[in-house]
Protein backbone atom coordinates (compact mmCIF):
# COMPACT_ATOMS: atom_id res chain seq x y z
CA UNK A 1 0.00 0.00 0.00
CA UNK A 2 1.83 3.05 -1.11
CA UNK A 3 0.82 6.62 -0.77
CA UNK A 4 -0.85 7.38 -3.95
CA UNK A 5 -1.69 11.12 -5.32
CA UNK A 6 -5.20 13.13 -4.55
CA UNK A 7 -5.73 12.60 -8.30
CA UNK A 8 -5.22 9.59 -8.45
CA UNK A 9 -6.35 8.21 -5.39
CA UNK A 10 -10.11 10.30 -5.97
CA UNK A 11 -9.86 9.08 -9.85
CA UNK A 12 -11.60 6.61 -11.27
CA UNK A 13 -8.28 4.27 -12.37
CA UNK A 14 -7.97 0.61 -10.54
CA UNK A 15 -6.84 2.70 -7.46
CA UNK A 16 -9.36 5.13 -7.58
CA UNK A 17 -11.74 5.61 -4.81
CA UNK A 18 -13.80 7.74 -7.70
CA UNK A 19 -16.84 5.02 -8.24
CA UNK A 20 -17.28 4.99 -4.83
CA UNK A 21 -17.15 8.15 -4.07
CA UNK A 22 -20.06 8.97 -6.06
CA UNK A 23 -22.44 6.49 -5.34
CA UNK A 24 -21.64 7.79 -1.63
CA UNK A 25 -23.08 11.21 -2.71
CA UNK A 26 -25.80 9.33 -5.07
CA UNK A 27 -27.32 7.38 -1.95
CA UNK A 28 -26.90 10.69 -0.30
CA UNK A 29 -29.68 12.28 -2.31
CA UNK A 30 -31.45 8.90 -2.40
CA UNK A 31 -32.13 9.10 2.00
CA UNK A 32 -32.17 12.92 1.85
CA UNK A 33 -34.56 12.99 -1.39
CA UNK A 34 -36.91 10.34 0.19
CA UNK A 35 -36.37 11.87 3.66
CA UNK A 36 -37.93 14.89 2.44
CA UNK A 37 -40.49 14.01 0.16
CA UNK A 38 -41.97 11.87 3.29
CA UNK A 39 -41.43 14.80 5.29
CA UNK A 40 -43.51 17.03 3.05
CA UNK A 41 -46.37 14.52 2.98
CA UNK A 42 -46.27 14.82 6.55
CA UNK A 43 -45.95 18.58 6.71
CA UNK A 44 -49.17 18.76 4.16
CA UNK A 45 -51.30 16.83 6.80
CA UNK A 46 -49.13 18.72 10.23
CA UNK A 47 -50.20 22.10 8.76
CA UNK A 48 -53.79 21.00 7.60
CA UNK A 49 -54.29 19.90 11.51
CA UNK A 50 -53.07 22.97 12.40
CA UNK A 51 -55.06 25.23 10.45
CA UNK A 52 -58.36 23.46 9.59
CA UNK A 53 -58.39 21.00 11.98
CA UNK A 54 -60.20 20.06 15.73
CA UNK A 55 -58.93 20.77 19.05
CA UNK A 56 -57.63 17.34 19.43
CA UNK A 57 -55.94 17.28 15.80
CA UNK A 58 -54.65 20.63 16.42
CA UNK A 59 -52.71 20.07 19.95
CA UNK A 60 -51.30 16.76 18.36
CA UNK A 61 -49.86 18.77 15.76
CA UNK A 62 -47.93 21.34 18.31
CA UNK A 63 -46.97 18.09 19.95
CA UNK A 64 -45.09 16.55 17.32
CA UNK A 65 -43.30 20.06 16.27
CA UNK A 66 -42.42 20.97 19.20
CA UNK A 67 -41.18 17.82 20.30
CA UNK A 68 -39.44 16.62 16.95
CA UNK A 69 -37.94 19.87 16.77
CA UNK A 70 -36.85 20.15 20.30
CA UNK A 71 -35.13 17.51 20.38
CA UNK A 72 -31.46 16.51 18.58
CA UNK A 73 -32.23 14.45 14.75
CA UNK A 74 -29.08 12.17 15.82
CA UNK A 75 -31.57 10.57 18.60
CA UNK A 76 -34.20 10.21 16.24
CA UNK A 77 -32.35 7.84 14.24
CA UNK A 78 -31.14 6.20 16.88
CA UNK A 79 -34.69 5.47 17.81
CA UNK A 80 -35.74 4.36 14.54
CA UNK A 81 -32.47 2.34 14.24
CA UNK A 82 -31.94 0.45 17.45
CA UNK A 83 -35.56 1.08 19.05
CA UNK A 84 -37.28 0.19 15.85
CA UNK A 85 -35.61 -3.13 15.94
CA UNK A 86 -36.19 -3.81 19.62
CA UNK A 87 -39.49 -3.10 19.55
CA UNK A 88 -40.11 -5.24 16.06
CA UNK A 89 -38.79 -8.20 17.62
CA UNK A 90 -40.94 -8.34 20.59
CA UNK A 91 -43.99 -7.89 18.53
CA UNK A 92 -42.80 -10.71 16.27
CA UNK A 93 -42.19 -12.54 19.49
CA UNK A 94 -45.80 -12.11 20.38
CA UNK A 95 -46.73 -14.06 17.45
CA UNK A 96 -44.57 -17.13 18.06
CA UNK A 97 -42.01 -15.90 16.15
CA UNK A 98 -38.01 -15.75 17.30
CA UNK A 99 -35.18 -14.14 16.71
CA UNK A 100 -34.43 -10.61 15.53
CA UNK A 101 -36.89 -8.29 13.07
CA UNK A 102 -35.50 -5.03 11.94
CA UNK A 103 -36.04 -2.16 9.96
CA UNK A 104 -33.00 -1.56 7.29
CA UNK A 105 -30.99 0.93 8.00
CA UNK A 106 -31.88 2.89 4.97
CA UNK A 107 -35.80 2.41 6.00
CA UNK A 108 -34.91 3.65 9.14
CA UNK A 109 -32.60 6.34 8.46
CA UNK A 110 -35.44 7.86 5.76
CA UNK A 111 -38.30 7.13 8.21
CA UNK A 112 -36.37 9.74 10.69
CA UNK A 113 -35.18 12.15 8.34
CA UNK A 114 -39.06 11.94 6.83
CA UNK A 115 -40.46 12.94 10.61
CA UNK A 116 -38.04 15.18 11.51
CA UNK A 117 -38.35 17.31 8.70
CA UNK A 118 -41.95 16.95 8.90
CA UNK A 119 -42.07 19.52 11.81
CA UNK A 120 -40.55 21.75 9.98
CA UNK A 121 -42.15 21.25 6.59
CA UNK A 122 -45.21 21.90 8.86
CA UNK A 123 -43.85 25.25 10.05
CA UNK A 124 -42.77 25.94 6.33
CA UNK A 125 -46.31 25.45 4.82
CA UNK A 126 -48.57 26.94 7.73
CA UNK A 127 -46.69 30.19 7.39
CA UNK A 128 -46.86 30.07 3.96
CA UNK A 129 -50.77 29.55 3.73
CA UNK A 130 -51.65 32.35 6.57
CA UNK A 131 -49.46 34.55 4.13
CA UNK A 132 -51.98 34.07 1.15
CA UNK A 133 -54.70 36.57 1.38
CA UNK A 134 -58.11 35.99 2.48
CA UNK A 135 -59.62 37.53 -0.65
CA UNK A 136 -58.31 35.71 -2.83
CA UNK A 137 -60.00 32.43 -1.67
CA UNK A 138 -63.42 34.11 -0.94
CA UNK A 139 -63.25 35.18 -4.91
CA UNK A 140 -62.67 31.57 -5.86
CA UNK A 141 -65.77 30.25 -3.72
CA UNK A 142 -67.79 33.21 -5.17
CA UNK A 143 -67.23 32.13 -8.48
CA UNK A 144 -68.93 28.84 -7.04
CA UNK A 145 -65.21 26.53 -7.13
CA UNK A 146 -65.54 23.47 -5.08
CA UNK A 147 -63.49 23.12 -1.91
CA UNK A 148 -61.07 21.08 -3.92
CA UNK A 149 -60.45 22.61 -6.78
CA UNK A 150 -60.21 25.68 -4.74
CA UNK A 151 -57.26 23.84 -2.80
CA UNK A 152 -55.80 22.76 -6.52
CA UNK A 153 -56.16 25.64 -8.68
CA UNK A 154 -55.49 28.68 -5.79
CA UNK A 155 -54.36 27.59 -2.71
CA UNK A 156 -51.75 24.94 -3.66
CA UNK A 157 -49.62 27.10 -6.06
CA UNK A 158 -50.12 30.08 -3.81
CA UNK A 159 -48.63 28.38 -0.73
CA UNK A 160 -46.15 26.70 -2.57
CA UNK A 161 -44.76 30.31 -4.19
CA UNK A 162 -44.65 31.25 -0.14
CA UNK A 163 -43.05 28.49 0.74
CA UNK A 164 -40.38 27.96 -1.78
CA UNK A 165 -38.02 29.87 0.56
CA UNK A 166 -38.78 27.98 3.96
CA UNK A 167 -38.46 24.86 1.81
CA UNK A 168 -35.44 25.89 0.18
CA UNK A 169 -33.51 26.07 3.69
CA UNK A 170 -35.30 22.77 4.61
CA UNK A 171 -33.78 20.85 1.94
CA UNK A 172 -30.39 21.90 2.81
CA UNK A 173 -31.11 21.09 6.14
CA UNK A 174 -32.45 17.17 5.53
CA UNK A 175 -29.15 17.08 3.36
CA UNK A 176 -27.00 17.51 5.95
CA UNK A 177 -28.75 15.74 8.08
CA UNK A 178 -28.82 12.71 5.87
CA UNK A 179 -24.66 12.59 7.19
CA UNK A 180 -26.20 11.41 10.30
CA UNK A 181 -27.84 8.22 8.81
CA UNK A 182 -24.29 6.54 8.48
CA UNK A 183 -24.67 5.22 12.06
CA UNK A 184 -26.76 2.53 11.01
CA UNK A 185 -24.68 1.57 8.45
CA UNK A 186 -25.90 3.30 5.40
CA UNK A 187 -22.90 3.82 3.34
CA UNK A 188 -23.57 7.52 2.33
CA UNK A 189 -21.08 10.42 1.46
CA UNK A 190 -19.83 10.69 4.74
CA UNK A 191 -19.74 6.78 5.92
CA UNK A 192 -17.68 6.65 2.55
CA UNK A 193 -15.33 9.13 3.18
CA UNK A 194 -14.88 7.36 6.90
CA UNK A 195 -13.81 4.28 5.13
CA UNK A 196 -11.60 5.29 2.81
CA UNK A 197 -10.04 7.76 5.23
CA UNK A 198 -9.54 4.57 7.58
CA UNK A 199 -8.83 2.01 5.10
CA UNK A 200 -6.13 4.36 3.25
CA UNK A 201 -4.86 6.32 6.09
CA UNK A 202 -4.96 9.58 4.30
CA UNK A 203 -8.00 11.35 5.65
CA UNK A 204 -7.57 15.13 4.51
CA UNK A 205 -7.85 13.53 0.75
CA UNK A 206 -11.68 12.29 1.57
CA UNK A 207 -12.78 14.31 3.75
CA UNK A 208 -12.14 17.52 1.29
CA UNK A 209 -13.39 15.30 -1.49
CA UNK A 210 -16.42 14.90 0.48
CA UNK A 211 -17.15 18.45 1.06
CA UNK A 212 -16.24 19.01 -2.08
CA UNK A 213 -19.49 16.83 -3.48
CA UNK A 214 -21.42 17.91 -0.85
CA UNK A 215 -21.04 21.89 -2.08
CA UNK A 216 -22.04 20.73 -5.94
CA UNK A 217 -25.49 19.18 -4.43
CA UNK A 218 -26.05 22.08 -2.65
CA UNK A 219 -25.10 24.65 -5.49
CA UNK A 220 -27.06 22.63 -7.44
CA UNK A 221 -29.99 22.22 -5.70
CA UNK A 222 -30.16 25.89 -4.99
CA UNK A 223 -30.09 26.75 -8.68
CA UNK A 224 -32.75 24.74 -8.85
CA UNK A 225 -34.42 26.13 -5.98
CA UNK A 226 -33.77 29.72 -7.69
CA UNK A 227 -35.34 28.80 -10.63
CA UNK A 228 -38.56 26.93 -9.17
CA UNK A 229 -39.17 30.29 -7.20
CA UNK A 230 -39.39 32.36 -10.05
CA UNK A 231 -41.31 30.04 -12.30
CA UNK A 232 -44.04 30.27 -9.22
CA UNK A 233 -43.44 33.98 -9.14
CA UNK A 234 -44.64 34.77 -12.41
CA UNK A 235 -46.51 38.21 -12.32
CA UNK A 236 -45.11 39.50 -8.92
CA UNK A 237 -42.91 42.41 -8.33
CA UNK A 238 -39.30 40.75 -6.90
CA UNK A 239 -39.09 42.54 -3.48
CA UNK B 1 -38.38 -8.21 6.62
CA UNK B 2 -39.90 -5.33 6.88
CA UNK B 3 -43.48 -3.94 8.48
CA UNK B 4 -45.72 -1.89 6.52
CA UNK B 5 -45.55 1.75 7.45
CA UNK B 6 -49.38 2.12 7.49
CA UNK B 7 -49.21 -0.20 10.36
CA UNK B 8 -46.36 1.51 12.17
CA UNK B 9 -48.26 3.56 14.66
CA UNK B 10 -49.83 0.30 16.05
CA UNK B 11 -46.74 -1.67 16.16
CA UNK B 12 -45.76 1.05 18.37
CA UNK B 13 -48.57 1.24 20.80
CA UNK B 14 -48.42 -2.71 20.80
CA UNK B 15 -44.47 -3.15 21.58
CA UNK B 16 -45.00 -0.57 24.87
CA UNK B 17 -46.24 -2.94 27.26
CA UNK B 18 -43.93 -5.97 25.93
CA UNK B 19 -40.64 -4.42 25.51
CA UNK B 20 -39.27 -6.85 28.03
CA UNK B 21 -39.98 -9.86 26.23
CA UNK B 22 -36.72 -11.06 25.03
CA UNK B 23 -36.12 -14.16 22.76
CA UNK B 24 -34.59 -16.41 24.50
CA UNK B 25 -35.37 -20.25 22.46
CA UNK B 26 -32.37 -22.04 20.78
CA UNK B 27 -31.86 -20.51 17.61
CA UNK B 28 -30.78 -22.07 14.24
CA UNK B 29 -26.98 -20.98 13.39
CA UNK B 30 -26.47 -21.90 9.90
CA UNK B 31 -26.42 -18.11 9.16
CA UNK B 32 -24.19 -16.01 11.40
CA UNK B 33 -24.25 -12.01 10.84
CA UNK B 34 -21.00 -10.78 11.82
CA UNK B 35 -20.14 -6.91 12.12
CA UNK B 36 -16.96 -5.29 11.30
CA UNK B 37 -15.26 -1.75 11.36
CA UNK B 38 -13.88 -1.66 7.99
CA UNK B 39 -11.60 1.38 8.10
CA UNK B 40 -9.52 -0.71 10.73
CA UNK B 41 -5.99 -1.72 9.02
CA UNK B 42 -3.97 -4.21 8.44
CA UNK B 43 -7.23 -5.75 11.05
CA UNK B 44 -9.75 -4.79 8.55
CA UNK B 45 -10.12 -2.26 5.83
CA UNK B 46 -11.94 -1.85 2.57
CA UNK B 47 -10.74 -1.03 -0.43
CA UNK B 48 -11.55 1.16 -3.43
CA UNK B 49 -13.38 -1.64 -4.89
CA UNK B 50 -15.67 -1.36 -2.02
CA UNK B 51 -14.63 -5.18 -1.02
CA UNK B 52 -13.33 -5.61 2.95
CA UNK B 53 -10.07 -7.13 3.37
CA UNK B 54 -7.70 -7.77 6.25
CA UNK B 55 -6.48 -10.36 8.75
CA UNK B 56 -9.99 -9.86 10.01
CA UNK B 57 -11.58 -11.05 7.13
CA UNK B 58 -9.39 -14.10 6.71
CA UNK B 59 -9.27 -15.69 9.33
CA UNK B 60 -13.34 -15.14 9.99
CA UNK B 61 -13.44 -17.02 6.73
CA UNK B 62 -11.62 -19.57 8.11
CA UNK B 63 -13.66 -19.64 11.35
CA UNK B 64 -16.56 -20.18 10.13
CA UNK B 65 -15.86 -22.61 7.46
CA UNK B 66 -14.44 -24.85 10.90
CA UNK B 67 -17.47 -24.34 12.55
CA UNK B 68 -19.87 -25.13 9.68
CA UNK B 69 -22.26 -21.67 9.35
CA UNK B 70 -22.57 -19.50 6.68
CA UNK B 71 -21.25 -15.90 7.79
CA UNK B 72 -22.33 -12.42 6.31
CA UNK B 73 -19.89 -9.91 7.23
CA UNK B 74 -21.51 -6.19 7.74
CA UNK B 75 -19.65 -3.38 7.38
CA UNK B 76 -20.60 -0.50 10.41
CA UNK B 77 -19.29 2.52 12.04
CA UNK B 78 -16.86 1.21 15.16
CA UNK B 79 -18.82 3.33 17.71
CA UNK B 80 -22.23 1.23 16.87
CA UNK B 81 -21.08 -1.85 16.99
CA UNK B 82 -21.60 -3.39 19.74
CA UNK B 83 -25.04 -1.54 20.53
CA UNK B 84 -25.95 -3.22 17.34
CA UNK B 85 -25.26 -6.82 18.19
CA UNK B 86 -27.28 -5.91 21.24
CA UNK B 87 -30.05 -4.85 18.92
CA UNK B 88 -29.89 -8.23 17.00
CA UNK B 89 -28.27 -6.24 13.59
CA UNK B 90 -25.52 -8.81 14.39
CA UNK B 91 -24.63 -11.87 16.34
CA UNK B 92 -20.98 -11.55 16.55
CA UNK B 93 -18.65 -8.20 15.99
CA UNK B 94 -14.82 -8.50 15.38
CA UNK B 95 -11.63 -7.37 16.29
CA UNK B 96 -13.20 -6.53 20.35
CA UNK B 97 -9.88 -6.01 22.89
CA UNK B 98 -11.39 -7.77 25.98
CA UNK B 99 -11.71 -5.43 28.71
CA UNK B 100 -13.85 -5.45 32.02
CA UNK B 101 -15.80 -2.51 30.47
CA UNK B 102 -17.03 -4.56 27.17
CA UNK B 103 -17.41 -7.79 29.44
CA UNK B 104 -20.45 -5.93 30.98
CA UNK B 105 -22.39 -5.72 28.05
CA UNK B 106 -21.09 -8.48 26.11
CA UNK B 107 -19.71 -11.84 26.04
CA UNK B 108 -16.05 -12.56 24.41
CA UNK B 109 -14.56 -15.47 22.63
CA UNK B 110 -11.96 -17.11 23.65
CA UNK B 111 -9.10 -14.34 21.95
CA UNK B 112 -8.43 -15.14 18.44
CA UNK B 113 -5.20 -12.94 18.48
CA UNK B 114 -2.69 -11.67 20.75
CA UNK B 115 -1.09 -8.30 20.35
CA UNK B 116 1.95 -6.98 21.64
CA UNK B 117 3.39 -3.97 22.83
CA UNK B 118 6.77 -2.64 21.82
CA UNK B 119 9.24 0.24 21.44
CA UNK B 120 9.53 3.06 18.73
CA UNK B 121 12.45 5.15 18.61
CA UNK B 122 13.85 7.31 15.77
CA UNK B 123 17.15 5.37 13.87
CA UNK B 124 19.46 8.27 15.00
CA UNK B 125 18.01 9.35 18.15
CA UNK B 126 18.92 9.66 21.80
CA UNK B 127 17.98 5.89 22.88
CA UNK B 128 20.39 3.29 21.18
CA UNK B 129 18.40 -0.37 20.17
CA UNK B 130 17.65 -2.08 22.93
CA UNK B 131 17.92 -6.03 23.75
CA UNK B 132 15.47 -8.73 22.33
CA UNK B 133 14.01 -6.74 19.59
CA UNK B 134 11.29 -8.41 17.91
CA UNK B 135 11.52 -11.85 20.24
CA UNK B 136 8.48 -11.71 22.44
CA UNK B 137 8.25 -11.81 26.16
CA UNK B 138 5.64 -12.29 29.13
CA UNK B 139 6.01 -10.37 31.48
CA UNK B 140 3.60 -12.40 33.94
CA UNK B 141 7.09 -14.59 33.83
CA UNK B 142 9.31 -12.09 35.66
CA UNK B 143 12.29 -14.95 35.64
CA UNK B 144 12.51 -14.11 32.12
CA UNK B 145 10.85 -10.66 31.45
CA UNK B 146 11.98 -8.64 34.63
CA UNK B 147 15.85 -8.17 34.34
CA UNK B 148 14.93 -7.58 30.57
CA UNK B 149 13.05 -4.57 31.96
CA UNK B 150 15.49 -3.66 34.09
CA UNK B 151 18.15 -3.38 31.09
CA UNK B 152 15.81 -1.58 29.37
CA UNK B 153 14.83 0.72 32.25
CA UNK B 154 18.80 1.58 32.26
CA UNK B 155 18.82 2.69 28.40
CA UNK B 156 16.04 4.85 29.30
CA UNK B 157 16.70 6.53 32.21
CA UNK B 158 16.22 10.63 31.85
CA UNK B 159 14.91 10.14 28.50
CA UNK B 160 11.24 11.05 27.43
CA UNK B 161 8.66 8.97 26.69
CA UNK B 162 5.28 9.27 24.53
CA UNK B 163 2.04 7.19 24.82
CA UNK B 164 -1.38 7.11 23.74
CA UNK B 165 -3.66 9.22 26.55
CA UNK B 166 -5.63 6.49 28.61
CA UNK B 167 -4.12 3.10 27.38
CA UNK B 168 -2.78 0.03 28.24
CA UNK B 169 0.47 0.71 27.28
CA UNK B 170 0.70 3.95 29.51
CA UNK B 171 -0.59 1.92 32.87
CA UNK B 172 2.49 -0.10 31.67
CA UNK B 173 5.23 2.43 30.81
CA UNK B 174 4.20 4.09 34.37
CA UNK B 175 4.09 0.99 35.51
CA UNK B 176 7.63 -0.03 35.14
CA UNK B 177 9.40 3.09 34.47
CA UNK B 178 7.92 6.03 36.42
CA UNK B 179 10.29 6.73 38.06
CA UNK B 180 13.08 6.76 35.64
CA UNK B 181 11.75 8.56 32.00
CA UNK B 182 9.67 11.55 31.67
CA UNK B 183 6.24 10.48 30.09
CA UNK B 184 4.09 12.80 27.73
CA UNK B 185 0.46 11.30 26.27
CA UNK B 186 -0.68 12.17 23.23
CA UNK B 187 -4.26 11.95 21.48
CA UNK B 188 -3.24 9.89 18.54
CA UNK B 189 -0.30 7.43 17.97
CA UNK B 190 0.13 9.81 14.98
CA UNK B 191 1.01 12.87 16.86
CA UNK B 192 3.20 10.98 18.92
CA UNK B 193 5.30 9.92 15.95
CA UNK B 194 5.75 13.17 14.51
CA UNK B 195 7.17 14.35 18.06
CA UNK B 196 9.44 11.18 17.88
CA UNK B 197 10.89 12.25 14.11
CA UNK B 198 10.97 16.26 15.74
CA UNK B 199 13.52 15.10 18.46
CA UNK B 200 10.78 16.55 20.90
CA UNK B 201 10.33 12.80 22.91
CA UNK B 202 13.20 9.91 22.59
CA UNK B 203 10.98 7.30 22.27
CA UNK B 204 6.75 5.78 22.03
CA UNK B 205 5.47 2.89 23.09
CA UNK B 206 2.76 1.41 21.28
CA UNK B 207 1.05 -1.91 19.52
CA UNK B 208 3.09 -3.86 17.82
CA UNK B 209 0.79 -4.32 14.87
CA UNK B 210 0.24 -0.22 14.73
CA UNK B 211 4.26 -0.21 14.87
CA UNK B 212 4.62 -2.83 11.80
CA UNK B 213 2.47 -1.45 9.49
CA UNK B 214 3.12 2.29 10.36
CA UNK B 215 6.67 1.67 9.77
CA UNK B 216 5.92 0.18 6.31
CA UNK B 217 4.38 3.46 5.23
CA UNK B 218 6.55 5.64 3.23
CA UNK B 219 7.80 8.35 4.91
CA UNK B 220 8.56 6.75 7.83
CA UNK B 221 11.82 5.06 6.78
CA UNK B 222 13.69 7.17 10.10
CA UNK B 223 11.85 5.32 12.91
CA UNK B 224 12.48 1.59 13.78
CA UNK B 225 10.93 -0.62 16.51
CA UNK B 226 12.76 -1.44 19.20
CA UNK B 227 13.19 -4.50 22.55
CA UNK B 228 11.41 -7.22 22.94
CA UNK B 229 7.27 -7.50 22.04
CA UNK B 230 5.70 -7.51 24.99
CA UNK B 231 2.42 -8.45 26.83
CA UNK B 232 1.13 -9.65 30.11
CA UNK B 233 0.88 -7.78 33.03
CA UNK B 234 -1.22 -5.08 32.56
CA UNK B 235 -1.27 -4.94 28.81
CA UNK B 236 -4.76 -5.57 26.85
CA UNK B 237 -3.31 -7.25 24.06
CA UNK B 238 -6.11 -9.99 23.60
CA UNK B 239 -8.41 -9.35 20.78
CA UNK B 240 -11.51 -11.83 20.29
CA UNK B 241 -15.35 -11.74 18.56
CA UNK B 242 -17.94 -10.52 20.90
CA UNK B 243 -21.73 -11.51 20.68
CA UNK B 244 -24.72 -11.39 22.98
CA UNK B 245 -24.59 -12.29 26.63
CA UNK B 246 -25.43 -15.60 26.91
CA UNK B 247 -25.20 -17.00 23.59
CA UNK B 248 -23.33 -19.97 25.34
CA UNK B 249 -23.74 -22.08 21.93
CA UNK B 250 -22.58 -19.74 19.38
CA UNK B 251 -19.60 -19.34 21.83
CA UNK B 252 -18.91 -23.05 21.83
CA UNK B 253 -18.61 -23.50 17.88
CA UNK B 254 -16.22 -20.37 17.82
CA UNK B 255 -14.23 -21.10 20.57
CA UNK B 256 -13.98 -24.52 19.28
CA UNK B 257 -12.89 -22.98 15.68
CA UNK B 258 -10.33 -20.43 17.12
CA UNK B 259 -8.55 -23.48 19.36
CA UNK B 260 -8.08 -25.39 16.01
CA UNK B 261 -6.89 -22.74 13.62
CA UNK B 262 -4.48 -21.78 16.92
CA UNK B 263 -3.10 -25.21 16.85
CA UNK B 264 -2.81 -26.05 12.90
CA UNK B 265 -0.51 -22.73 12.46
CA UNK B 266 -3.33 -20.74 10.65
CA UNK B 267 -3.48 -17.76 12.83
CA UNK B 268 -0.24 -17.42 12.73
CA UNK B 269 0.29 -17.66 9.10
CA UNK B 270 -2.23 -15.08 8.40
CA UNK B 271 -1.48 -12.50 11.16
CA UNK B 272 1.83 -12.66 9.57
CA UNK B 273 0.17 -12.55 6.00
CA UNK B 274 -1.11 -8.99 7.26
CA UNK B 275 0.88 -7.78 10.32
CA UNK B 276 4.37 -8.89 9.71
CA UNK B 277 3.74 -10.22 13.49
CA UNK B 278 2.88 -13.60 15.16
CA UNK B 279 -0.74 -12.70 16.94
CA UNK B 280 -1.20 -16.86 17.62
CA UNK B 281 -2.81 -16.42 21.20
CA UNK B 282 -1.85 -18.23 24.07
CA UNK B 283 -5.04 -20.21 24.39
CA UNK B 284 -6.53 -20.94 27.84
CA UNK B 285 -7.24 -24.75 29.12
CA UNK B 286 -9.81 -26.41 27.50
CA UNK B 287 -13.12 -26.27 29.93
Amino acid sequence: MNQVGFLELMGFGPQGWGPSMLFGALMTLAVAGSGFLLGAAIGTLGAWAKIAGGRVARSLADLYTTVLRGIPDLLVIYLFYFGGGMVLSSIAHLFGEGGFISLPGFAAGALAIGVVSGAHHTEVFRGAFRAVSRGEIEAARAVGMSRMLCFRRIIAPLVLRYALPGLGNVWQLVLKESALVSVTGVVELVREAQIGAGSTRQPFDFFISAAALYLCITTLSGWMMRRAERHFSRGMARA
Amino acid sequence: MLISRRLLPAVFLAAASTLAAVPGDAKDWSHVRVGVEGAFPPWNMIGSDGKLAGFDIDLSQDLCRRAGVECELIAGEWTSLIPSLNAGKFDLVLTLGINEARKKVVDFTIPYASGVATFIIAKNGAVPAMPMTGERINLNDKAVADPVMAEIGKLIKGKTIGVVQSTSQEQLIRAYFGDAVEIRTYKSSPERDLDIRAGRIDAGFDSGVYATSTLDKPGNEDLAMTGPLMKGAMLATEVALGMRKGETELKAVFDKAIREAAVDGTIRKLSVKWSKIDLTPTLPPAE
